[in-house]
């Protein structure tokens, strides 16, 4: 013989974490797609249409372009809830991380790219030589003392990707306050 | 014609005679499946399910899950064992717990499963109590399904499935055919978008290729989608009894029929199989042979039919 513990202790609890994933995805912008809601294939706001974007300052005051080396795990976390404790520690982690150049390509989108948004800040023409920096690593050969690139400040903001569907035309909208960080005074905005 | 030709060859009623011998023997295990106790293929189909999409997460505890579970598929006394489905569960449920942020809703959905499953094993009465929640999740997951769709504001208008055709790989063969774009015009559209996620700004946005066609073509699936799941979710949430309710294993295996066969999540389908398969009533037993003809069936998603075809063509 069944109980209604049996029957009805399931039901009870798909409802009940869909009703916190909801909660979550209406007030700590949690993905729709993710949290146990069944909110999949419904929205395009995916995790992976989520990204970090980051500013970086050197030391001597030039703005430069950076991979900010941030490890998976804390990406998937920031993609799929943004969270604001989450994101000070990126920034932290980004702006006492050293750098060493990295080569970016070209390819036909970059130019189609940049006729669609003439005024877009886009790495190359700001690093003129077309260098973006990556973490240094282990695997790197131990840089001159003074030629590893230091920053000087960091803002980091995650963004998502929207679509206007009347003119198929895919743009970026900002979740949430970026962080800034400073290496003068340790100031977080 | 030769004398030779005229002369049958020597063992070739063999191979016929061999196929009649395997129809035969299929029908004969259908027969047996369809009139087993159903929950007991339920399990067993649960512990497959759970070796092959139980978990990608590490080895650490899908390692010995794995294990337990190919010796209670195979080792019938712990088919029905309350302690062990207790530890199939917790594992289970530890496991997705310590990812729940990033895990795919079919993990919490198996996951729901295994604890109906323990729940069963534990009371008195194994097959309403599975065939109760197997019912109860196909019902409510789809009502949660179409409550997304509803307040996420872009599926109605077609635009989820829209931007996913401009710019999801894994549908691209679809959108070439009825959206008549080029695969040089789809990848461009995945690079622009790489790109603007490598310079965002206020107003930065780039334009992707389309067609009037796949506009319409992606209205009309949205639709379709929204149709079909609730169709789902009403059927199965209806009293049993009703005359709704008779008409919810079709609706479901409609649902998976067209739903998985372009945007294959094998384990997903796998799952609402096995559940599609449980709740389905005992003397619908050609209803119950659907579902695992499906689940078979869903298996074939995995063959890479865009290359095969692809490489005959060219």
């Amino acid at each position: 013989m069944s109980t209604p513990f049996d029957r009805w202790f399931v039901p009870i609890l798909v409802v009940a974490i869909a009703a916190n994933q909801m909660y979550l995805a209406h007030t700590r912008d949690l993905s729709p797609w993710k949290g146990g809601g069944f909110g999949m294939f419904g929205s395009s706001d995916h995790p992976s249409h989520r990204f970090l974007a980051v500013e970086a300052t050197a030391a001597d005051g030039q703005t430069v372009e950076i991979r900010p080396g941030v490890d998976a795990n804390t990406m998937r976390r920031l993609r799929v809830m943004p969270d604001r404790a989450l994101l000070d520690q990126v920034a932290a982690q980004v702006l006492w991380t050293e750098y060493v150049p990295s080569k970016v390509g070209r390819s036909r989108a970059l130019e189609r790219f940049r006729a669609q948004n003439p005024r877009a800040r886009l790495a190359e023409p700001r690093l003129g030589a077309g260098v973006v920096y990556r973490p240094l690593t282990w695997r790197d050969a131990a840089p001159v003392p003074g030629q590893a690139l230091q920053l000087e400040r960091v803002k980091v903001q995650m963004w998502r990707l929207r679509f206007d569907p009347k003119r198929a035309r895919v743009y970026s909208e900002p979740i949430g306050a970026p962080v800034v960080l400073q290496k003068e005074d340790g100031h977080v905005g | 014609m030769s004398a030779e030709m005229e002369m049958p060859m020597p063992g070739s009623a063999q191979p016929a005679a061999e196929l009649r011998g395997l129809l035969g023997h299929a029908r004969h295990t259908a027969h047996e499946v369809v009139t087993m106790p159903r929950d007991l293929i339920v399990l067993r189909l649960t512990l497959l399910l759970l070796m092959l999409h139980g978990s990608q997460q590490g080895w650490k505890l899908d390692v010995p899950l794995r294990v337990l579970c190919g010796a209670m598929l195979v080792h019938s006394p712990l088919l029905t064992s309350r302690a062990l489905w207790l530890v199939v569960t917790c594992t289970v449920v530890v496991m997705n717990a310590m990812h729940w942020f990033h895990i795919d809703n079919h993990k919490y959905l198996m996951t729901y499963w295994c604890v109906g499953c323990t729940l069963a094993v534990a009371s008195g009465s194994r097959d309403a109590v599975l065939r109760q929640n197997a019912r109860m999740l196909v019902g409510i997951c789809f009502a949660l399904a179409v409550i997304w769709k509803l307040a996420a504001g872009q599926f109605v208008d077609g635009s989820f499935l829209h931007w996913t055709f401009l710019e999801d790989g894994r549908v691209e063969s679809t959108s070439m055919l009825v959206g008549n774009l080029s695969a040089d015009q789809l990848a461009e559209n995945r690079s622009l978008i790489s790109l603007l996620k490598s310079s965002p700004g206020d107003g930065v946005g780039v334009t992707l290729s389309t067609s009037d066609g796949l506009r319409w073509v992606t209205l009309a699936m949205s639709w379709w989608t929204l149709l079909i799941e609730t169709a789902v979710a009403v059927t199965f949430l209806a009293p049993r009894h009703s005359r709704i309710a008779k008409l919810r294993d079709w609706t479901l295996i409609i649902f998976v029929a067209t739903t998985y066969g372009l945007l294959p999540v094998i384990g997903f389908a796998f799952t609402l199989c096995i559940l599609g398969f449980m709740q389905c009533e005992p003397e619908r037993r050609r209803t119950g042979l659907a579902y695992l003809g499906l689940l078979v069936a869903i298996q074939l998603t995995r063959i890479p039919w865009d290359n095969i075809v692809g490489s005959m063509m060219s």
